[in-house]
């Protein structure tokens, strides 16, 4: 435990050259839920003023971020907060130029505009779902559900790829499309089942041949719940087709409100 | 919130990895939260934000010819191999672990350069899976 909380005129005496900023929480957050281990590398401290604090820590400006370990504090000590209170996440890579200036030019200015929006995310939380075909199974069930990609592949199986190049690529043709029919009939089911349960989401671009989809969910605490329990009866019914992965809950990376 | 691998919660088919795997990270969190005002920042030296190039798979030669290849690599029936019952369960348990997107294997190592990857859930990744996009470095300019 080494959580420091600091006021406005302690700030202005740090003389650190360049403070991390993770976030923007309440004044009075329950910063005591980090352990030392969370940060980059030394103390993450609050600095206050008035209602709103900055999660921050000292680093050194001569050294490039983007280690493993600052990926993963970022990430850890937001979602650590996030599990415990309001938070609203800095983009990776935010520095402010010394203590004074964390309450002088970050704070002060918008202090009630952060108040605001804390109040807006309190008691809300991010899942994202993700789930990726098991692509095998899937392409079973065309080959035996489409004659025309079964003959091909028969055709295709025990010729060299060159003299079958373009049998080949109309397999794989009839084979894509096959699987986007399928795919957009699963992010639908997934939507149907899951949207419910939040207050907003996101469908991510996805990329890869086995991927169904990937979502981030809005949740508030009350929905948390029943927004869990309609994950697991997707995987459930979705078991041997596609798996279906949860992560969460976390900050509010993709629901901060507009400024 | 540990580095542990994954655990499975309440009737077992869903997974729930724990945030703190790399590439979730990653996934999550670049190019993501409240920017501070440009007069503020400090520039850094050397510091560089990945934005993770993750276009939907654009129907190609190529992912055809991928497509084509995994449909003519399964063991069907017809060619006297198992049948669909333990097809599908052999599938479930060996299918989908390891098949990690490409983008952010390459995002990890371009951002860290280290294989320290202790708190990944995934430790076999192939680089020739299922992404088509590569990620593409960006210097962040605001």
């Amino acid at each position: 435990m080494s959580m420091a909380t600091i006021t406005t005129e302690e700030a202005a005496e740090m003389t650190d050259s360049a403070f991390y900023v993770y976030g923007i929480v309440p004044a009075d957050a329950a910063v005591d839920v980090l352990d030392a281990s969370d940060g980059m590398g030394s103390e993450v401290r609050l600095v206050t003023d008035g209602p709103v604090g900055a999660l921050v820590e000292s680093i050194d400006p001569e050294r490039p971020l983007g280690r493993r370990r600052d990926l993963v504090a970022h990430s850890t000590v937001l979602n650590t907060m996030a599990a415990h209170g309001p938070v609203l996440p800095m983009r990776f890579g935010s520095v402010v130029a010394g203590g004074a200036a964390v309450v002088d030019e970050l704070l002060a200015p918008q202090r009630d505009h952060f108040a605001a929006l804390l109040e807006q995310v309190a008691g809300r939380l991010q899942f994202n779902v993700r789930a990726r075909y098991v692509l095998d199974t899937v392409l079973a069930e065309i080959v035996r559900s489409e004659p025309e990609v079964a003959e091909l592949r028969r055709r295709t199986a025990d010729l060299p790829e060159d003299a079958s190049h373009y049998d080949r690529i109309r397999l794989g043709e009839l084979v894509a499309r096959a699987v986007d029919v399928r795919r957009e009939a699963h992010t639908r089911r997934l939507l149907e089942g899951l949207v419910p349960h939040a207050e907003d989401y996101l469908v991510r671009e996805v990329s890869g041949m086995d991927n169904v989809a990937e979502v981030s969910f809005l949740v508030t605490e009350e929905q948390r719940a029943d927004f869990e329990q309609a994950a697991e009866v997707l995987a459930e019914e979705w078991e041997g087709t596609a798996r279906v992965s949860l992560v969460g809950p976390m900050a509010l990376y993709d629901f901060v409100p507009e400024q | 919130m540990t580095v542990s691998s994954h655990s499975r919660q309440g009737g077992g088919y869903l997974d729930r990895p724990a945030p703190s795997g790399l590439a979730d990270v990653i996934e999550v969190i670049l190019d993501k939260g409240l920017v501070i005002d440009a007069y503020v920042r400090v520039s850094l030296v050397g510091i560089e934000l990945l934005t993770i190039d993750a276009r939907i798979v654009i129907a190609s030669v190529d992912t055809y010819l991928r497509f084509a290849e995994a449909t003519n690599r399964l063991d069907l029936y017809e060619k006297g191999g198992k049948d669909l019952p333990e097809l599908v369960e052999g599938m479930t348990e060996s299918g989908a672990r390891g098949k990690t997107s490409g983008v952010l294997g390459a995002a990890k190592n371009a951002l860290t350069g280290d294989d320290d990857d202790q708190g990944s859930r995934r430790p076999a990744r192939k680089s020739t899976s299922s992404s088509s996009s590569r990620p593409r470095r960006r210097q962040e300019s605001e």
